[in-house]
Formats: C-alpha cells, structure tokens, sequence
C-alpha cells in the first residue's frame, strides 16, 4: 500500500525536524559521550602535541589516586545525606501543605523559588551567609550565645555548609513531585481507614506512605544522580582566598574539572568521567530493578 | 646567443634592482600599521590603563584596532590552553613565567625580534631578566620570549594602629620568634576565647595554589624551595626535610599554639581592610585600593621577617606573541608601546602594578607612596623564592595546596615534628610522582633549589 503525495508531504516534513533533533544530539550529546570513551585511553594533554595510547594506565592510577579515592568518599557522603534531607524535608513541606492551609499556594511558590534561581548567585548568596565577619549566619548565632564559625573555611564544615544549600536549594522541587503524589492518593482511602479508627500516624503509615513509593523512589534516583553531579556549587564556593578548602569540599566533578581544564590532562579526566557514567548509570539499573521488583514498570 | 645575453642582463637587473625593491616592499608591508591586533590577560585591575593604550595607540595609528580582553585568571589560563594549540590564540597575550614554557617547549610562542631583545636587555632590572629566559624546542640555550610587564616580591603588612594600641614598635617583625610574639600581642579574643581579630592573616584555604605559593615563602626562609634540581638538571620535592617540617611548623605554631589565627575568622586582604588582622602578607596590589577606599587605615609594609634566611615569594608576569600571529612586527610594535612609561607608571601607581623597566624615574610616586619601596630594596643575601620553569606546576602547587591545607587543621602537629615530615613525605611522593608523569623526575640530592639572592641594587632610582 502506497503512501499519498499529502502523507509523502507529512512525513518527509516530520523526518526533517526529526532528523535535526538527531543531528543535535549526536553532536551535542553522543559524540563528545564516545570522545570521553576514546580518550581515557591515551595521555591526552591539551597542549602537547603527542598523545600517547595507555590503554588502561588512566583507570590504574585512578586506583591510586588519592584525590579521586576523597572525591569519591565526599560525593558519596554528600549524596547520601543530601537525598535523605531532601526528601525528609520535602515530604513534610508537602505534608504541611496538603492540608490546604490559608496561603498554601503562596507558600508552594517560596518553596519552589529556589530552584527556578541558577545556581550560581545562590551559591554567592550563601558564600555571603556563611560569611565568618559579617554573614547573617554567625549573626543569628550569635543571638544565642553560640561562637561565630567558619562555615566555609573551616575544613569540619565546609562540606555540610554546601550540603545544607543544597537541600534548601531542593526542597521546592521534591515537595511539588511529593504534593501531586499526596494530591493523587484517593480519599475514600483515608475515609475507609477513618472508618476502621485508624489514627493519623497509623494512616500515614499504612495508606499515605505506600501509595507515595513510586513518587519517592523516583526522587530518590533522581536525587542521588544530581547529587553524583555536584558541581557549582563546590566550584564558586572554593574560589578566591575566602572560599573553602579544595580537598574538604572535593567531589568528583570538581575533580574532573580540575584534572581536564586546571592540569589539562583530559585523558585521565576522560576515565574519570567514566567512572562516573558508570556509577550513575548502576544507580539508574538500580531503580529500574526495584521498580520493576514492585511493579510499577510493566 | 643573443637571446641568452639578454636574459643574463634581465636577470642581473632584476637582482641590482628588483631584490631591493621587493625587500623594500615587504619591509614597507610588515611596518605597515594596519589590521586588527587581540590582547588577553588574566587581570581585571589592568583594564583601566589598557582602555587607555588602546585609545592612545589607535589615535597615532589609524589603520589599528586594539581589542583588548581580561579574564579571570584561571579562565584566563584555560583560554589559552584550548585557544594556543588551535592556532586561535589572541596576538598578544600577558603571562607568568609558570604558565608559559609549556607553550614554549612545544614551539607554539614566536621568537621576538632582536631589537625586542636588546630593548628587554637594556632596560629592564635583572632579576627579571633573569627569571625570563626560555628554552624553545631549536633553542640551545635560554632566552628571551616576551616584553617583561611586572616582577613582583610579596611584602609583609602591618596596622599600624593596631601596633600602637598592643604596645608594639613601628616596624614589621623582623624574625619568626617576632611574628609570634607580635601576633600574641596583637590579637584580640571574645569572652569565649575565640579569636575575633587575628595576630597574623595566613592563607590557610581557597581552591587553588596560592596556598602553596605563600608556603613557600616560609619554606625559602627555612633554608628550602617547593622543588630543586638535581645533578642531572632534572627536578625533584626539596619541601620533605627540616627546612619543610620548619615551615610547617610556623603555620601550626601560628594556629594551635599561639592561636594568632583561625579558621573562625576572615583572612588576607578583606580582613586586613577591615582591621580583622595586625598583619599579613602580598603583592603590592592591595595598597592603592586601601590608599583609595580606606584612607584612614594606618599601615606599613616592609621586606618579610626571617627564620633562617630572608626572603620571600617573586614571580613575573610577560607579554608574549605566538606564532599564530598573523602580523608579529606590529604585534610587538604594540607590545612595546602598553610598554611605555606613561602606562606602566599609571599601573604602578593606580594598580600596585610593580614596573620592571629601570629606565625609568618613579620618584614621584615611591615619594607620594613610600609602602612600595618595601618590594624593591631587599637586605643581604635576601632570596627570592622562583616558579619552577616546569609545565606541571600549577598541579604540583596546587596538590601539595590541598595536602597542606589539611595539615594546618591537625593540632596534634604542634611540636610533632615527626608528624609533619610523614605528611610532607606522602606530600613530596606526590609530587615527584607528577614529575615522573612528565619526565622530570631526577634522582639523587637536590643540588640547586629554586630560589634566586636577591641584587643589593636591582636597578631602580628612589
């Protein structure tokens, strides 16, 4: 069966705005994903000439690596308890907001501001805040009695400040995801379990919590990748001489960035990142296991 | 017959004739001021007086264009890194001595022309001279690469109300065991012991190798450098021996003995512009900002206080054209014009930009700010703690930064000095490991380390 000259039309105009589509992912996305592949085999230095092969010298000495073995310990903590928070702190938002209190609306929008905001001046407004002299932080503190601190240069703090950022930073986001989850959850569920005397924690237990699984082990994927990403943050807070210790704030992007475009040894930034592509996607099986496990994937 | 004896004449013409032309005609073409011609540097405080040569240079010269740029300087330095190797570089570019070999050693930055040389030979002080010889791939020795454009010694600075109040004399202290003792005395603590002003402002933190570079400072007064060169000319970590367990020491001391600094409080120059520290240490750069923007802070600088030496950090900052270039005659041209003393005077003056070029009377400006004079009269046998010529560096200071860095929060280092030279040795691994990734590894004792005695005279009229 042929096609007619108008279907003909239609998807020669539909494979042409496909096939853009593709072009611009292959060279913004593919490409440069099989170049990092590519050159974590060879000692590609930027500026020399000469790129030898290694073949898989790069990951050996990642092995050995004491910078990336911190990186890979500070990114890990961070993303442990950046994703617990988060959600912690999300779900209760939302909770709160579900109730439908006066305002509610304008509270979602406060919440949710932060994450409309790039990240860059957030991060310098929190540099500000976490000011040793005159940040509104040690201020407050102080109102309490409590001594002012180095949130940022002292190297036993510099990591939870940028923790503690990033779950204000988050939290507008994971309650919205967290709110349309409660707002879905039927309400003869609630009336049955009222009808049976169940009380408000045994509900949130029983009905509240389960129905939320789905939603809440999306975020936590989700969550857990972006924290893997880390980067700005770390980035524009260790910059000039009030800025964090590098290696208290060290992550693994952080450390990418530094070994591809400070050291320019791109190689070894290449195996780096791989190491990375392979961490997040284990993460994304991971999810895609227990969903399928619980049946929410078909 | 004929017809050859005619072609010998046209032939011997044309050479009698036709080679001078041509000679001239291109002479005439590489003199000639015309095109577009890019600058880069990697400091913003520059631009004020850059703005200046631009509009100067292409008002004398019509056919020019200037477009001159500043970056960040790390931003700075990636841009050249990806914009060098691509034949994309800017015409001219202004770098530190550090940066720069890299590019030499891979043939990648143009040669200047002799008189560019004999202009940089002759009126330009020594030491950076000295610091700015190159060696490029057909070079047998090292020579000159770029127009020299600042060569700075890091000071000491002191509030000098802050030492009149803590009954301290007039002066920077002029050992270690003074620093100590003026630090204590000048600093001040809340009603919960926590240190609110600091005796002394080290840099403790912050991405990146500055820490490194002003360790350094301690390490060549403790009779060390970062790294030294063996007998074979090649290179290895000279910080993992007493010299480095002293400089170290004087960090922890600093912190958990005397408790003169913290990680509780503002550092460097903010904290200095505020009255948060007695002292601290830098380029001359902050000077006319607190000239201008606090003129009532009373202070002083002076050469940096001694341990078993004297001395302090130097670096240098060139103007170099790459081979890229497509008109390197008039690229040096304007190299050598921003070069002029009206400009580096008003750099000197309104920057803190510190002008290697001796030819020149700055009387006037030493006589109005006498704080600048402190980086160019130097005692006997004062050293000069040098960069390494060595393409990795900024990794190797920015490794051992970050090693560093963690130390000076361990207290258990105070009088542990076998503490501190196990972290120095899993330091100096470190960094002899890089080198032996670039080749540059030399076994055996140090034998030179990287530090220059700083000339009674370098060259400059007060």
């Amino acid at each position: 069966m042929g096609y007619s000259n108008l279907q003909k039309k239609k998807l020669r105009f539909v494979f042409f705005w496909i096939s853009i589509i593709f072009l611009l992912y292959l060279f913004l996305r593919f490409i440069p994903i099989i170049s990092t592949f590519y050159l974590s085999f060879f000692r590609w230095d930027l500026i020399r000439p000469v790129k030898p092969f290694v073949g898989f010298n790069n990951f050996i000495r990642l092995l050995q690596d004491e910078n990336f073995k911190i990186a890979i310990w500070n990114t890990s903590l961070f993303a442990f308890i950046v994703v617990t928070f988060t959600l912690l702190f999300s779900l209760l938002v939302a909770l709160a907001l579900e109730r439908k209190i006066a305002g509610g609306s304008v509270f979602e929008i406060i919440f949710f501001l932060p994450i409309v905001i790039p990240l860059v001046p957030i991060s310098l407004t929190w540099k500000w805040i976490y000011d040793p002299t005159n940040g509104v932080l040690n201020y407050l503190i102080g109102l309490v009695d409590i001594p002012k601190q180095g949130w940022l240069i002292n190297p036993r703090l510099s990591l939870g400040s940028i923790m503690a950022m990033t779950i204000w930073q988050r939290i507008g986001y994971n309650m919205i995801i967290f709110l349309v989850g409660l707002r879905e959850i039927p309400a003869q569920f609630y009336e049955a379990a009222k009808v049976d005397g169940a009380g408000k924690w045994q509900t949130f237990i029983s009905i509240t919590l389960p129905l939320l699984i789905p939603i809440t082990l999306y975020l936590t994927v989700m969550n857990t990748i972006e924290a893997f990403r880390i980067f700005t943050p770390v980035y524009v807070m260790t910059t000039g001489a009030q800025g964090a210790p590098a290696s208290a704030v060290r992550v693994l992007v952080m450390d990418i960035y530094q070994n591809a475009f400070r050291y320019f040894n791109l190689g070894y930034a290449s195996a780096e990142s791989l190491v990375l592509f392979l961490i997040i996607l284990l993460i994304s099986l991971l999810q895609f296991g227990v969903f399928r496990k619980r049946g929410v994937l078909a | 017959m004929k017809r050859a004896l005619c072609v010998a004449l046209l032939t011997l013409l044309m050479l009698c004739f036709g080679l001078p032309a041509f000679s001239r005609g291109q002479e005439e073409e590489i003199l000639e001021k015309k095109g577009t011609i890019k600058i880069w540097v990697g400091w913003s405080l520059l631009m004020d007086v850059f703005d200046k040569v631009e509009k100067d240079y292409e008002a004398e010269n019509p056919g020019v264009d200037l477009e001159i740029a500043a970056f960040k300087l790390r931003d700075f330095e990636q841009k050249l890194a990806i914009s060098i190797p691509a034949g994309q570089a800017p015409d001219i570019f202004v770098t530190s001595e550090y940066i720069v070999p890299q590019y030499i050693e891979t043939g990648y930055i143009a040669k200047p022309p002799k008189e560019i040389v004999s202009f940089v030979e002759s009126k330009y002080d020594k030491l950076v001279q000295s610091v700015n010889r190159f060696k490029g791939p057909d070079d047998v020795k090292p020579g000159i690469y770029g127009i020299p454009h600042i060569g700075i010694a890091r000071v000491i600075y002191y509030n000098k109300k802050i030492f009149r109040e803590s009954g301290l004399p007039d002066r920077a202290p002029a050992t270690w065991d003074e620093v100590f003792d003026f630090g204590k005395k000048a600093a001040r603590y809340d009603a919960q012991g926590t240190l609110e002003r600091g005796g002394i402002s080290l840099r403790l933190f912050g991405g990146g190798s500055g820490i490194a570079e002003k360790f350094t400072i301690k390490l060549v007064q403790a009779g060390g450098t970062l790294l030294g060169q063996t007998a074979d000319g090649k290179w290895k970590a000279n910080y993992d021996n007493q010299a480095g367990v002293d400089a170290l020491s004087f960090y922890i001391d600093c912190l958990h003995k005397y408790k003169i600094d913290s990680f509780e409080i503002k550092h460097d120059s903010d904290a200095f512009i505020n009255g948060q520290t007695a002292m601290f240490q830098r380029e001359l750069w902050p000077i006319p900002i607190y000239k201008s923007k606090a003129p009532d802070l009373e202070f002083g600088t002076s050469v940096m206080p001694s341990s078993k030496k004297g001395g302090t950090a130097y670096s240098t900052e060139s103007a170099f054209v790459p081979k890229s270039c497509k008109n390197k005659t008039l690229a040096w041209d304007v190299a050598k014009y921003f070069n002029q003393p009206v400009y580096l005077k008003q750099w000197f003056e309104t920057q803190g930009w510190v002008p290697p070029r001796i030819d020149i009377d700055y009387s006037d400006i030493f006589a109005k700010t006498p704080e600048y004079k402190s980086a160019f009269q130097f005692p006997e046998g004062y050293l000069l703690a040098l960069y390494p010529p060595l393409t990795p560096v900024d990794e190797i200071y920015t490794k051992f930064a970050e090693r560093i860095s963690n130390a000076f929060r361990d207290s258990s280092l105070v009088d542990n000095p076998a503490g501190m030279a196990t972290i120095l040795k899993k330091a100096a691994n470190e960094t002899n490991q890089i080198l032996k990734d670039n080749g540059l590894f030399g076994e055996g004792k140090v034998v030179k380390p990287t530090w220059v005695e700083a000339p009674k005279d370098i060259g400059y009229k007060f």
